[in-house]
């Protein structure tokens, strides 16, 4: 592992960078915003990234493993503590049992995420300062995509729940942000309006999940916690109920008395829901797409998307023992796996269609770790930030070259213009479809993982885990559909002829990519019959890392996070019960499971040559007749309807009778404002008893006298 | 000699004050309109030597075979008072100069009201006491009316003296009462006197003229048109240095010579308090004219002195003492802000005319905002101190009904001294106002430090005014 300043360095730097960016951008201007965030974040992803290989390959960690726990080898069926090194920055909260410090939390986990995140961040960073060249307040920009960084570190280095639910609200909050970083125009605000909220929806239950840990197990310490799941330890609940062995505890939630592990395991994952976008909750992910590109692919694809995914996997021991809550993650995934894959099929604006597939892909991770593969869903976290990341870039150095043009059916022919753009998008494109030969070592880096999920899903269903088989035919047919969607991107955008002629100009066709256009108010001058341009060299360097990343990362790290040396390398962060076999079985599974994915993904491939590629215009055929499925899958499913018809109007509803009628009529009637007409009224008689004749005061000091003596004297009642 | 020595000890600073004032009255006579500017400057040190003098005789003593008896409970307040006499003094001085009325008179009269007050403070005999108030009135009356030439301030003038005789013949008949049903005019064989109907009536009848002098509602009457006419420089002295002896001087009386009827005098007062809480709070609510809106400001700041007054010497006698001091200086700075208030053409008065006061003058406005602050009773300022101790005063002697209305009322005055605030902080800025004289910008932004000094280190404060009255706690 790396010393203990370069930890430090890598966790805190990103944020003194961003107070540095945004709070003095006046004194350090632009350039230096941008040299300073990019130059702290850039050396931290270096040193990350190294620290992400001598952890896999430095062979020090195996030897520490092995004096820890020696049983360790086979497949967690011993109770095995996990090997990690906490430094302890500060204590932050420190009330009886309720203790939580600032750390840094380094172990296998950790070290993954922090690969991902200063490695992605690092090279967004350099791509913005081509992508947002021409924006005007690039020091603003910076400072918040800095900020991001640094939180998205303080949720992955914690080492306990409260400093994780500081890091998992300040990403949302840099998320809010960023997706509102255009904040003059009107789509932005309401996309991050609606990001904020549908967030606040997830952190409630990761609130009161956390609230739950700490009554049931009297900590929110990560370690205590865990580890006493691990040993099945008899905890003593602060309330609720009495001590009793961990697995089996039954606390009442809501008049029903059901498992502690499972109430707990439910409510994280109703947070993971929101944060990584989820059926149910993912509303705000397309639509956080108004955001800049660069930040649509270190936050919306890579990195915070994914946090909900490596909240189920760190606290695996929970889902462990939680049966039903790892029942709902597996089918909640599989749901959004297939339904993010059919509405991105019929999405017309490049960036929703990889939004679409992003969804759908941490849909793939889901329902890996909810049936109990989470060595593989983190391995198809690691690989997905690679080649999403690149496919982002690639569609952002596509809107570049095109001034700001989003909408896929107003491009075509683009690869003759930008060839390296196209050649990383083809790379992109490759590696998320997951091509590669089974049983060998060539295939893109979504070949390992995605293979490993399918298998491992698989072995789960034919173990008997619930959801298993499901999520394993789900996941195949979003196989089939996120080939033809992948390759229908590349079609209609780099390939035939430019027909930005295809739609006429007026907006009422797509308004939303009408909005887009407005982006140009700096710089570009809007022409569509301008032709496209390839980005500059510091949008290009990073689409060139990232390819890298997509083609080798999968096949260099299968070993490590899932194959035969995964014990050794996750070292405990990763607890798998002594029945959860399905990483093992894998290897077992029938023949043809190895080659159905091999074989979907060829067949989206050709059915999607078929109608885009030798047929340009069947599928525009397909959109315009109009079909029920087509506009199911093209307007989502109708979710944002159903929810602004249910939600968004029903809460509008209620505001405004609590507001016109509760609050205006009722409170403030008989409250404020009622008191206040009657002190006026009192205020205005006093001035009016105000004459100013001397008589009238000499009347009221006399009487007053009198009534005073008149008081005493009935008081006294003769004394006298 | 010893005798003579305890005398002197007892009435030294009046002594000292009715010199002066004389030797000013010579002085006067000789030098005529050359005295008038250095008239002002030996005034203000009088004033603070007789201040003094006070210091130096804190323990106090017995003078004039027992006409004349002070303790530290007075002591604290004639030290007050002569402090805030000489000050408003030295803030006067600018103001009268431009209206060209400035007259050595002035501060003679000024010293011969705090002669007034000093003797008021020192009575331990009804005739002293009548003595002491009439000295103190008749130079009030000219005072307001020193505008001769201004029909407003002569109204207020005459309107003071009309009500103010008819309180004195109150207070006088009231005195003749008591004489007649105890055989005496000294406080110490009141006390020990039987419970009469006529004692108490005679009771009533004084409180109702003291009532008057503190302008305590139902006696308020006076109080608005008589701040609004006079010269504000005037309206600064009233509002400050004869408050606090006036009010001090009611609870002594009280608290010595009727301490053997305190049931009947407490539900008196209680009434008064609570017709001056409301009437004070209710009255400055729609008032646009910032000197109106103080007169009515003090008319409720008496209610809640007078509060600690009903909770009785034991309880409420330092409460009444740290609540008039703050009272006092709060008052002080206000007054100066209300003399800085000058244009083009002449004084304003209207709380408008402040509008955006923080972008034209910031610390005027700033020291303004925490006057306001401390007046209005809102912790920070030493005004939240003066409160509490009331509060905890009237809470110790379990009046439960007084504080609902003291804590109802304070609400309510929040209602105006908040608008003060708003028109100076928010409002658009008017013109702004001509620099006045550094005696005036020094004395607000004095009291402002002072109500901040005082919110700090409240304790030596409070401790001092619980020694002054240790006297009366059994």
């Amino acid at each position: 592992m790396l010393p203990d300043f370069a930890l430090l360095f890598i966790v805190l730097a990103p944020g003194l960078a961003a107070l540095i960016a945004g709070v003095f951008q006046k004194y350090v201007t632009d350039t230096g915003a941008m040299v300073i965030t990019t130059g702290t974040v850039g050396l931290a992803g270096i040193l990350s990234v190294i620290q992400l290989f001598m952890f896999a390959f430095g062979g020090g960690v195996v030897e520490a493993v092995h004096t820890a726990a020696p049983a360790a080898g086979d497949h967690g069926a011993a109770v095995v503590a996990p090997v990690q090194h906490i430094i302890t920055l500060l204590t932050w909260m420190d009330v009886g049992q309720f203790q939580a410090d600032w750390a840094i939390r380094v172990d296998a986990m950790s070290i993954v995420m922090m690969a991902v995140i200063t490695g992605v961040s690092g090279l967004v960073h350099l791509y913005s300062w081509g992508y947002m060249s021409e924006d005007p307040h690039r020091a603003r920009f910076f400072a918040y995509l800095s900020l991001f960084t640094f939180m998205m570190l303080m949720l992955v280095t914690a080492d306990n729940f409260i400093q994780l639910f500081f890091g998992w609200e300040g990403v949302g909050l840099a998320s809010y942000l960023l997706i509102g970083f255009w904040y003059t125009k009107a789509a932005p605000n309401s996309a991050a309006i609606k990001a904020f909220v549908t967030n606040r929806v997830g952190d409630f239950g990761l609130a009161l999940g956390i609230m739950g840990v700490f009554v049931v197990f009297g900590s929110v310490e990560f370690e205590p916690v865990l580890s006493a799941i691990r040993e099945n330890a008899i905890v003593t609940p602060l309330a609720l109920a009495d001590a009793a062995p961990i697995r089996e505890l039954i606390v009442p939630f809501l008049g029903y008395n059901v498992p502690a592990l499972e109430l707990i395991g439910v409510l994280l994952f109703i947070g993971a829901m929101g944060k990584s976008a989820q059926f149910f909750l993912h509303v705000w992910l397309p639509d956080a797409m108004e955001g800049p590109t660069p930040v649509s692919a270190l936050i919306h694809a890579a990195t915070m998307v994914t946090a909900g995914v490596y909240l189920v996997c760190l606290v695996s021991p929970i889902y462990e023992y939680a049966p039903f809550a790892a029942g709902m993650v597996t089918l909640i995934g599989a749901v959004t796996a297939l339904y993010a894959a059919t509405v991105g099929m019929a999405q017309n604006d490049i960036k929703r269609v990889i939004a679409y597939s992003t969804c759908s892909q941490l849909g793939y991770m889901f329902f890996a770790a909810g049936i109990g593969a989470y060595q593989a869903a983190m391995f198809h976290l690691f690989t997905h930030a690679f080649f999403k990341a690149l496919l982002f870039l690639g569609a952002g150095s596509v809107i570049h070259g095109m001034h700001h043009e989003q909408d896929m059916r107003r491009m075509g022919g683009v690869a003759k213009f930008m060839p390296l753009t196209y050649a990383a998008m083809m790379i992109g494109t490759i590696a998320i479809i997951g091509l590669g030969i089974p049983h060998t070592s060539f295939g893109f880096a979504g070949f390992f993982s995605k293979d490993a999920i399918i298998e491992t899903t698989f072995a789960a269903g034919s173990n008997g885990v619930s959801f298993g088989t499901l999520a394993f035919i789900f996941g195949i047919v979003a196989a089939l559909l996120t080939s033809f969607y992948s390759w229908r991107l590349i079609y209609m955008t780099f390939h035939g002829p430019r027909e930005d002629s295809i739609l006429p100009e007026t907006p009422e066709v797509d308004s939303h990519a009408d909005e887009h256009l407005s982006v140009d108010d700096h710089g570009h001058h809007h022409d569509h019959h301008e032709d496209p341009h390839e980005s500059p060299l510091v949008m290009l360097i990073p689409l060139g890392l990232l390819s890298l990343g997509a083609i080798f990362a999968g096949f260099v790290f299968y070993d490590s996070f899932v194959g035969h040396y995964q014990a050794e390398f996750w070292a405990g962060a990763i607890y798998n019960a002594a029945d959860n076999t399905v990483l093992a079985d894998k290897y077992n599974v029938p023949e043809w499971v190895f080659w159905a994915p091999l074989f979907v993904t060829v067949t989206g491939f050709l059915i999607a040559t078929f109608t885009y590629f030798f047929n340009r215009g069947f599928g525009a055929k397909i959109a315009a007749s109009g079909g029920p499925l087509h506009s199911l899958f093209a307007n989502k499913w109708y979710f944002d309807e159903i929810y602004n018809a249910t939600f968004v109007k029903g809460t509008h509803w209620l505001g405004g009778f609590f507001w016109k009628t509760g609050d205006k009529r009722i409170i403030d009637g008989f409250g404020p404002d009622g008191v206040t007409s009657l002190v006026r009224w009192g205020s205005r008689r006093l001035s009016a008893m105000h004459t100013g004749y001397l008589y009238h005061y000499a009347f009221v000091i006399i009487l007053a006298a009198l009534v005073f003596g008149a008081v005493i004297f009935w008081r006294a009642g003769g004394a006298g | 000699m010893l005798d003579f020595q305890a005398m002197i000890s007892a009435i030294g600073p009046e002594l000292l004050l009715a010199l002066a004032g004389l030797a000013g009255v010579l002085a006067g006579a000789y030098m005529g309109d050359r005295f008038n500017g250095l008239s002002f400057k030996l005034g203000a040190a009088t004033l603070l030597l007789a201040a003094l003098v006070v210091i130096m005789n804190w323990e106090g003593g017995e003078a004039f075979g027992g006409l004349v008896t002070t303790t530290p409970f007075v002591n604290f307040a004639k030290c007050i008072s002569f402090v805030a006499g000489a000050v408003t003094l030295l803030m006067a001085e600018g103001f009268l100069k431009r209206h060209e009325t400035i007259r050595y008179e002035y501060p003679l009269l000024v010293i011969f009201a705090s002669l007034g007050m000093g003797i008021i403070l020192s009575a331990s005999n009804l005739m002293t006491l009548y003595m002491g108030i009439e000295t103190l009135s008749l130079s009030s009356y000219v005072l307001a009316s020193f505008h001769r030439d201004s029909i407003r301030s002569s109204e207020a003038g005459l309107k003071y003296f009309v009500l103010g005789a008819l309180a004195s013949g109150i207070l006088l008949y009231g005195i003749s009462l008591v004489y007649g049903f105890t055989g005496s005019t000294d406080y110490g064989d009141i006390a020990s006197s039987e419970r009469t109907i006529g004692l108490v009536f005679g009771m009533v009848l004084m409180i109702s003229g003291m009532a008057f002098k503190v302008s305590a509602a139902p006696m308020h009457v006076w109080t608005p048109d008589v701040y609004e006419g006079a010269p504000s420089p005037v309206v600064a002295f009233f509002a400050t240095a004869p408050k606090m002896a006036s009010m001090v001087v009611f609870a002594n009386l009280l608290f010595t010579a009727f301490s053997g009827v305190f049931e009947d005098w407490q539900m008196i007062i209680a009434i008064i308090a609570t017709l001056s809480m409301l009437i004070g709070a209710f009255g400055a609510l729609i008032q646009s004219n910032l000197k109106r809106l103080l007169g009515y400001s003090s008319i409720a700041n008496m209610g809640y002195a007078l509060v600690a007054v009903a909770a009785g010497a034991e309880y409420g006698a330092a409460a009444l003492l740290v609540f008039m001091t703050s009272y006092v200086i709060a008052s002080i700075g206000l007054f100066g802000g209300v003399l800085s208030m000058r244009r083009e053409g002449g004084m304003v008065e209207s709380i408008d005319e402040l509008a955006g006061l923080v972008r034209r003058r910031t610390g005027l406005a700033l020291a303004l905002t925490i006057l306001v602050i401390s007046v209005s009773g809102f912790p920070l300022a030493v005004g939240f101190i003066g409160k509490i101790v009331v509060f905890q005063a009237g809470w110790n002697a379990g009046l439960l009904p007084l504080l609902i209305v003291l804590v109802l009322s304070s609400v309510l005055a929040f209602g105006y001294y908040l608008r003060i605030i708003l028109v100076m902080w928010v409002k658009e800025p008017v013109e702004r106002f001509q620099p006045v004289g550094s005696t005036v910008a020094l004395s607000v932004y004095a009291a402002a430090a002072a109500c901040l000094v005082l919110f700090v280190f409240a304790s030596p404060f409070l401790e001092w005014a619980t020694q002054a009255s240790a006297g009366f706690i059994q």
